[in-house]
């Protein structure tokens, strides 16, 4: 019984290469070492536009606002919660509804002063800090409060995150291996735009019913059109770990100003770090974010200026802007500080802050106005801001969420295209064996392919259909677990695993040929099932939120269901052009010989 | 609605450029392409296709850019599919040949 062995195929000079197929060479590998890792994050990636609906949605205790709520009466709320409940805190932090969260999410936390860090033991200190520091989510019209009612869940917050440190892992090992994989993927767009020579004559080509011809369009198409997008968040993600890449570049400056970087890095929070370090950090966050820090408290106690008046004078300033939250240091103290956070849009620095007294509401300066920050951060926060789509309404957000859907689908082709080329040059090389074995009477050639190859295509059907079919495994556990059930937020994620894992073992135990139509069957079965699933276990289901204009819920489900219907539908075409494909069982004989080290 | 403007600008412009190209032209027109008119669809698909950037920037600043290049992607991903959809139910350029 004879074999193809890697042997057999005569080695390649690499002198004979030209740059270009050296390019290719380095496009294929670069690209397909990560591939399955980058097809996770950019998958969680783009779900992540959305994570903050996401979490509404697998929330659904927390009621939905139907009309905008006044600041006036939310501050009334909230100050009166925290004056109830958070008087020994020093800071208070009240986030503002917006049209993606209709409801407010407060905090308070106590600083250690110097005072109390010399005269306190650590457990004391940390005792402090924990007795008085809170959080909680408030209904800005009824200013009810949500405990424990709501059930735990890691939300859209979740799939986000794994987005850039994984799961089931430390969190630095997580970064490390998507900043391998970012370094990586950004070489293989440079080297694709390098290799696809005919970039613009191929703009509009698509051959259908071609085998890896009609992959490659499908890769060239989903590459090209949205090229910009795919260099900016792989070039933004990697600037997202610009001090994890080039440690030296980020911390040997300041160095030059003393400071320390390994006790920035050992202590547990800003308070903590050495007074030389606090006093740079000081500069660097007034210089460069325009964050001046908060006054001592005087210890007398005074009533506070209406936060709406501030919030009021801030909008009259900045109409555009959307202001995040209002954080409020010393609160009821004649040195009482507030502070609003907001997003001022592409092009300024990623968070402004405005200051003001909130002893008398007095403007004492901002970020946005006279002070602009450096041109270096303020290019930096752009770039990140592009990233992670920080000032974009829903429109764009679409738009950011469709493009992201073309990048995994041009890794997706990619992987793809990888597999087939090699079964088909495979069954290629072995047909031409088989033949000449034949006429030498050496006996039949073994028409298996390499383990390799078959390992590929089982990853990559496991991954592309069955990363989605565990996401909505993630959608249905959350409404399936109890809400009252211990640690019911990492079932969650474990749901999700557990239903990917098994995507794989059905790749492993079924058919190749069957596989994707099947898997396509069960992730369209998995997502038209979560609105049903919604419906039968919350009354937020489409018959409540439709009527209520609950479009944060309704979209949800309608989602949901217009993903099943695509999946329905790919599944529906696979099955057809399988049945279509099947009276020619030579038409890979047909296709050009490709040469397998491509 | 200005969203809607420059979405349809961009379509308008990539249907002329995509049918400046010989062999798409053959497929959808069922006739070959001659140099005049390839011209002029060159020319018109990149005259409307700066048209809908320029509206979308000057109504919407930077963020306008942003929008543009996520409707760009948009507009023209779906146009190879749908140009091998025409060509397969119509079979235009068999005609032609």
């Amino acid at each position: 019984m004879a074999s193809i062995t890697k042997a057999d195929t005569p080695p390649i000079e690499y002198e004979e290469r030209g740059f270009r197929q050296v390019m290719s060479v380095v496009h294929t590998w670069s690209t397909l070492v990560p591939i399955w890792v980058l097809y996770f994050v950019f998958i969680t990636g783009t779900i992540g536009y959305f994570h903050v609906e996401i979490t509404n949605w697998m929330k659904p205790e927390i009621d939905h606002v139907a009309e905008p709520v006044d600041d006036a009466v939310l501050f009334e709320h909230a100050t009166r919660y925290l004056g109830e409940n958070a008087a020994g805190a020093t800071t208070w932090s009240i986030s503002l509804p917006s049209e993606r969260r209709e409801t407010s999410f407060i905090f308070w936390s106590r600083n250690i002063t110097p005072e109390e860090r010399e005269t306190l033991t650590p457990a004391q200190q940390e005792e402090l800090r924990e007795s008085n520091s809170g959080n909680v989510v408030l209904d800005p019209v009824t200013g009810a409060t949500y405990g424990d009612e709501v059930r735990a869940t890691g939300g859209g917050d979740l799939l986000y995150r794994m987005h850039y440190v994984l799961h089931y892992m430390p969190r630095a090992m997580g970064e490390y291996i998507v900043i391998i994989c970012t370094i990586l993927m950004f070489a293989g767009l440079v080297t694709g735009i390098i290799i696809h020579k005919k970039i613009f004559k191929d703009f509009f080509t698509f051959r259908p019913a071609k085998g890896q011809r009609s992959w490659l369009d499908v890769h060239n198409i989903s590459s090209v059109m949205t090229l910009p997008f795919q260099l900016m968040i792989t070039f933004s993600g990697m600037l997202f770990y610009l001090a994890t890449i080039m440690p030296l570049v980020f911390y040997g400056p300041t160095a030059t100003f003393g400071f320390d970087v390994e006790d920035f890095l050992t202590s547990e929070s800003i308070a903590d770090v050495n007074p030389k370090n606090q006093e740079l950090i000081g500069i660097l966050a007034e210089e460069v974010f325009g964050i001046t820090p908060a006054p001592e408290a005087a210890g007398v106690q005074a009533s506070m200026a209406p936060l709406s008046d501030i919030t009021s004078d801030f909008r009259s300033r900045y109409p555009d802007a959307k202001i995040d939250r209002l954080i409020l240091q010393n609160p009821s103290d004649q040195n009482a500080a507030a502070t609003i956070r907001f997003v001022p849009g592409i092009g300024s620095p990623a968070i402004g802050v405005a200051n003001y007294s909130a002893a008398t509401g007095e403007r004492l300066g901002d970020s946005a106005g006279e002070r602009q920050g450096s041109v270096a951060g303020n290019i930096q926060a752009t770039i990140l801001s592009l990233h992670e789509g920080r000032f974009s309404p829903i429109a764009l957000r679409w738009l950011y969420f469709l493009t992201g859907l073309a990048g995994a689908a041009m890794i997706a082709s990619g992987a793809v295209l990888w597999a087939r080329k090699r079964r088909q040059a495979y069954e290629t090389e072995l047909k031409r064996f088989a033949k000449t074995s034949a006429q030498s009477g050496d006996g039949a050639a073994d028409p298996k392919v390499g383990k390799g190859v078959i390992f590929v295509e089982h990853m990559n059907v496991a991954t592309i259909i069955g990363l989605p079919i565990g996401v909505a495994a993630y959608f249905l556990a959350n409404r399936l677990i109890p809400v009252g059930l211990e640690g019911r937020a990492s079932l969650e994620a474990d749901a999700m695993f557990i239903a990917w894992a098994l995507t794989f073992v059905m790749a492993v135990i079924r058919p190749s040929r069957r596989i994707w139509t099947e898997l396509m069957w069960l992730a369209c079965a998995a997502y038209a099932s979560i609105p049903f699933a919604n419906a039968f276990t919350t009354n937020r289901h489409l018959g409540a939120s439709l009527p209520d204009g609950d479009w944060m819920m309704a979209g949800f489900d309608l989602t949901m269901f217009g993903i099943a219907f695509l999946f329905g539908l790919t599944a529906y075409r696979s099955a057809i052009t399988r049945v279509d494909i099947k009276p020619q069982p030579n038409a890979a004989i047909q296709q050009p010989v490709m040469d397998p080290a491509q | 609605m200005t969203l809607f403007v420059v979405f349809f600008l961009i379509v308008g412009a990539s249907a002329c450029l995509c049918l400046s190209f010989d062999k798409h032209y053959k497929k959808l027109m069922g006739k070959a392409l001659k140099s005049p008119i390839k011209a002029k669809l060159r020319v018109g698909g990149y005259t409307v296709l700066l048209a809908s950037l320029v509206t979308g920037t000057v109504e919407n600043g930077w963020l306008g850019l942003v929008y543009w290049f996520g409707l760009f992607s948009l507009a023209t991903a779906p146009l190879p599919f749908i140009v091998a959809y025409l060509d397969q139910r119509f079979r235009l350029s068999e005609r032609a040949d």
